[in-house]
């Protein structure tokens, strides 16, 4: 199953800072769509919620707005979350009805749940999205402005609220007000002194 | 012969049906899939379930001396010999994936068909697999597929050091344990694949804003882009010998630390 070049961007971004020669995610994702569409053939795509203390990301292999309509299905797979750290949250999708009942019943089995503690079909309606509503990105963006203010002599904590104040003054959100930080930066860089 | 038999298998293995071996051979297929359903409620990974699988496969097939599971990807790179019930399970299918990329496990995920041998040695249609595993005193083979509806997910060999061990019940047997097995298998690999998953994006968005801070950092002191700063991290990180996320923790700290030291004086 292809993955969107918006989705496969994200994913980059996290493989690069995952920091690992022989780890790609997108072929971690790749491997678990091929995976759960060999288990299930209405199988139409998955969604990673993430959850940072900077903001939710939704990331999707959900583009196509068509399929989307079709979906009647989801499971959210049973993971077991870490203690600490950033929650991921895995929603699997298919367009027929009750396609992901027998997986569900392993899923749980195998994870020692009971099949009413596996969200099936908890996560359709209102939280699909064909596109996410915050992208990796975007907070990629926020952090990089807060780097940039407080390489001028704020503190992070300082540089939040500057970036806060900053987009309160222009009716607009952090990440509009990081592009602001962002734009005048000179395009070239010159030799890279850490001092 | 089932409808599955391969070329070069042993014709006319299966003799008169004895009723107290069929009541005996039934009742351990059927004590095996009970432990097949049972394995999945202790929360097992994917290499316990498949340990289970060929401990179990053993028990459920007549017969058998030793079986192993193969999990099979294309994205994977072929078969991954993944359990065995027997340390010369594990030797016979390296020889077949590792060394020789031919054997009954790998014809009978290709063909989607169970496969059997009663005379390896002399096997045709393995013919450097089979004389090997002969030399070994391994004599007869029975490889399941492990089917999934549209593809074949992996497969179960089951050996035996007798010539002619798997007749027509036995294959018979082996099909009704691999179905429920093949399901079990995947589902356990679908959530192996998920944790992995889950595993490395928790590790990288541990990671990611403190990089952020420091592209955005060399770029408000150097110009240039997010990837060109990214690069020169990366290149600290590389010559130094230091994790990416270790450097960038090191700028970001030296920047902070500066503009308290600011902070102070002004």
């Amino acid at each position: 199953m292809r993955i969107p070049s918006a989705l496969a961007a994200d994913l980059a971004l996290l493989t690069d800072a995952l920091d690992v020669g022989t780890v790609d995610i997108a072929s971690t994702v790749s491997l678990l769509t091929s995976d759960v569409a060999a288990a299930v053939s209405s199988y139409a795509g998955l969604s990673l919620r993430l959850s940072l203390s900077s903001g939710d990301v939704e990331l999707t292999t959900l583009d196509d707005v068509d399929v989307v309509a079709r979906i009647l299905t989801s499971l959210r797979v049973p993971v077991t979350p870490a203690t600490t750290g950033p929650s991921v949250v895995i929603v699997l999708y298919a367009t027929r009805l009750g396609a992901f009942v027998d997986v569900a019943a392993d899923l749980a089995w195998l994870t020692d749940r009971t099949l009413g503690d596996v969200g099936l079909d908890t996560d359709l309606g209102a939280r699909i999205h064909a596109h996410p509503v915050t992208s990796l990105r975007s907070l990629s963006s926020v952090d990089q402005a807060i780097g940039v203010l407080v390489g001028r002599g704020h503190t992070a904590e300082e540089a939040l609220v500057e970036l806060e104040a900053l987009a309160a003054r222009a009716g607009s959100d952090r990440y509009a007000a990081a592009l602001v930080t962002l734009a005048p930066l000179p395009p070239t860089g010159v030799v890279y002194d850490t001092e | 012969m089932t409808g599955t038999d391969p070329p070069g298998a042993v014709p006319g293995a299966m003799g008169p049906l004895d009723p107290d071996r069929d009541a005996s051979d039934t009742a351990d297929l059927q004590e095996s899939l009970r432990e097949l359903a049972a394995l999945v409620t202790g929360s097992l990974g994917l290499q316990d379930v498949l340990q289970h699988v060929a401990t179990f496969a053993v028990r459920a097939i007549p017969g058998a001396d030793g079986a192993g599971v193969t999990l099979l990807s294309a994205e994977r790179g072929g078969g991954q010999v993944l359990a065995a019930s027997h340390p010369f399970v594990a030797e016979i299918d390296e020889i077949q994936y590792a060394t020789l990329n031919e054997g009954p496990c790998i014809t009978a995920a290709l063909e989607r068909r169970t496969v059997r041998s009663g005379s390896l040695g002399g096997e045709k249609m393995w013919p450097r697999f089979g004389p090997r595993v002969g030399r070994l005193g391994v004599h007869s083979a029975l490889s399941l597929p492990l089917l999934l509806a549209e593809r074949a997910v992996g497969a179960i060999n089951v050996y035996s050091r007798e010539k002619d061990a798997f007749d027509d019940r036995a294959a018979e047997l082996g099909e009704l344990f691999a179905a429920p097995a093949a399901v079990a298998v995947h589902n356990a690999q679908i959530l192996a694949q998920a944790q992995e998953l889950t595993a490395q994006l928790q590790s990288a968005l541990s990671s990611r804003p403190i990089i952020d801070q420091a592209i955005g950092i060399l770029r408000g002191r150097n110009g240039g882009s997010a990837d060109e700063a990214f690069g020169k991290l990366r290149a600290i990180s590389q010559a130094d010998h230091v994790k990416l996320v270790d450097v960038a923790q090191h700028i970001v700290d030296e920047a902070v630390r500066r503009a308290r030291a600011r902070h102070a004086q002004s």
